[in-house]
């Protein structure tokens, strides 16, 4: 055999190999993409524990952290209300929280709603700052979807300042994926993509520099009439 | 001669990616505005609300059937998935129903479609199946905006010819401006997300075609690199063809039509150390 082939035969060889030997280690590969997304920090003596309703079993780790020591509150930065809620088909975010910690036993006073309903985690960090100055000497447990989570500790940081510290944040995961089998099912490709799309957007532009103010009902049917129209609002 | 090569290489991308920052003001609008096929509502016999954005899409659905641009209201049975937080909210399609009579749509003037719909593809699978049975008439579909593409690619792949009596309703984001998605981050995720997903179902769902096409580009992208290169180690490489050649012996002077892959400009062996193969310009040939 000539050189030349034996060079041609080591190259498609070690190609080869490169491929098998990605595949055998998919696995660790593919959690190793996630581990940037995620943020696991020990929560220590925590005196207030930050909900996002929208965590698979957020309300059980919220309640079993209230039973742990009972002084603790629970906190809520409402997101935007939903839209079936202003029309009264759905309860809102504060009364859904509400019910789900009370049938957990946790106390009705230790549920506190902070500010405004926050468009984006920009906003929602922004809220947990005039909270945290408004309570000095509380310490925050920030509880997220597990691959927002570290999206979430890095606009924390940058939102608090040097008042971060006061603010531990732990990723739960979903029912039925985590960092190490997301590639499973289709909702975790999703949801892995989605989550680098916003984690990089956060790292590259920060804060966003607008934000368009949400709809009241009013303005939305205005809009929807214009649509029906068939005038492009 | 090897420094414009190296500058077309590089230089190259570098410029283009230069050329897409400095005309984003034009360039990034386009990515999410050719999303966007929505047509002007005309009169029809259905219209679909789709499953994934309960605070709009039946909203828009009902007004239509109110203005008397469709008569019967076709809600997507969407599958509840096994890891769905414990019914903090009513089921989807429970929560479209009800909007729609909230809105003024008769009860029985509304039908589900399909079972358990988990994407745009099982929505439009259904659309097919219940347009078989049902009489014929147009179809509106009430979609958000950066989702009629996809919605509309699927709709004429399944349905066929029949696709041409559906149009699309565009809904404008209120989360985000189209015009300046790539600002926030819910544009960014939303326009880039979609983009992707219509790649995946271009792949997914197009029929051999797409793979088909998609595997001719990368097999002849590899026999044009080869080619190039094998002319190249013909044209300037003579260690590597030459197996008498000792392993360090220098390669020859490059000239640039040589370098390039492209024969000499002048006849064979003229100007004594050009030729056209590299026995003959090796220093370690002994021919």
């Amino acid at each position: 055999m000539s050189r030349k082939w034996r060079k041609r035969l080591c190259v498609w060889g070690a190609v080869a190999g490169l491929v098998a030997g990605v595949w055998l280690c998919r696995a660790p590969i593919l959690r190793w993409a996630a581990w940037p997304l995620v943020a696991e920090e020990p929560a220590g003596a925590v005196t207030a524990v930050c909900i996002d309703p929208d965590c698979d079993g957020v309300f059980d780790v919220a309640a079993e952290l209230a039973r742990q020591d009972p002084s603790r509150r629970v906190l809520l930065v409402a997101p935007l209300p939903l839209r079936v809620a202003q029309v009264g088909l759905v309860p809102g975010w504060e009364e859904i929280c509400r019910r789900e910690l009370l049938a957990r036993g946790v106390a009705e006073q230790a549920f506190v709603v902070v500010g405004p309903p926050s468009l984006d985690a920009w906003q929602h960090a922004e809220r947990l700052a005039g909270w945290l100055a408004d309570n000095p000497g509380q310490e925050l447990l920030v509880l997220c979807d597990r691959f927002d989570s570290a999206r979430r500790r890095a606009i924390l940081h940058r939102v608090l300042g040097p008042q971060a510290g006061r603010v531990h944040v732990r990723g739960l995961p979903r029912f039925t994926y985590d960092e190490t089998n997301w590639w499973q099912s289709r909702k975790g490709w999703k949801r892995f993509a989605d989550a680098w799309l916003v984690r990089l957007h956060a790292a590259w532009v920060g804060p966003p520099p607008e934000r368009p103010a949400p709809a009241s009902l009013s303005e939305f049917e205005h809009m929807v009439a214009r649509i029906v129209q068939g005038e492009n609002p | 001669m090897k420094l414009p090569r190296r500058l077309v290489r590089w230089g190259l991308p570098v410029a283009i990616l230069a050329l897409v920052y400095f005309t984003r003001g034009w360039t990034l609008p386009l990515a999410g505005a050719w999303l966007d096929v929505g047509e002007k509502p005309q009169p029809a016999e259905y219209v679909v609300v789709l499953g994934g954005d309960v605070n709009s899409r039946p909203f828009v659905a009902a007004a239509l059937v109110r203005a008397g641009l469709a008569r019967v209201a076709l809600v997507s049975h969407v599958a509840m998935l096994p890891d769905a937080p414990p019914r903090l909210l009513p089921p989807e399609d429970e929560l479209a129903r009800q909007i729609l009579v909230l809105k003024g749509v008769p009860p029985d003037r509304i039908h589900r479609l399909g079972r358990d719909n988990r994407t745009t593809y099982d929505e439009a699978r259904a659309l097919a199946q219940f347009l078989r049975s049902a009489q014929p008439g147009r179809v509106l579909v009430p979609t958000s905006a950066f989702h009629t593409r996809r919605t509309r690619w699927v709709l004429r792949r399944i349905l066929g010819d029949k696709a041409d009596a559906v149009s699309m309703v565009s809904i404008p984001s209120e989360t985000f401006r189209m015009e300046s998605w790539w600002r926030s981050e819910e544009g960014f995720r939303t326009i880039i997300g979609e983009n992707l997903k219509l790649a995946f179902y271009l792949v997914r769902y197009g029929g051999p075609a797409v793979p088909t096409a998609l595997g001719a580009a990368v097999a002849v992208g590899l026999m044009v690199w080869m080619l190039r290169r094998r002319r190249r180690k013909l044209a300037g490489g003579p260690a590597a063809q030459c197996p008498t050649a000792p392993p360090d012996a220098p390669a020859p002077p490059a000239q640039e039509g040589v370098y390039l892959g492209l024969p000499p400009l002048g006849p064979a062996g003229s100007s004594g150390d050009s030729s056209s193969g590299p026995a003959s310009s090796s220093p370690g040939n002994p021919w």
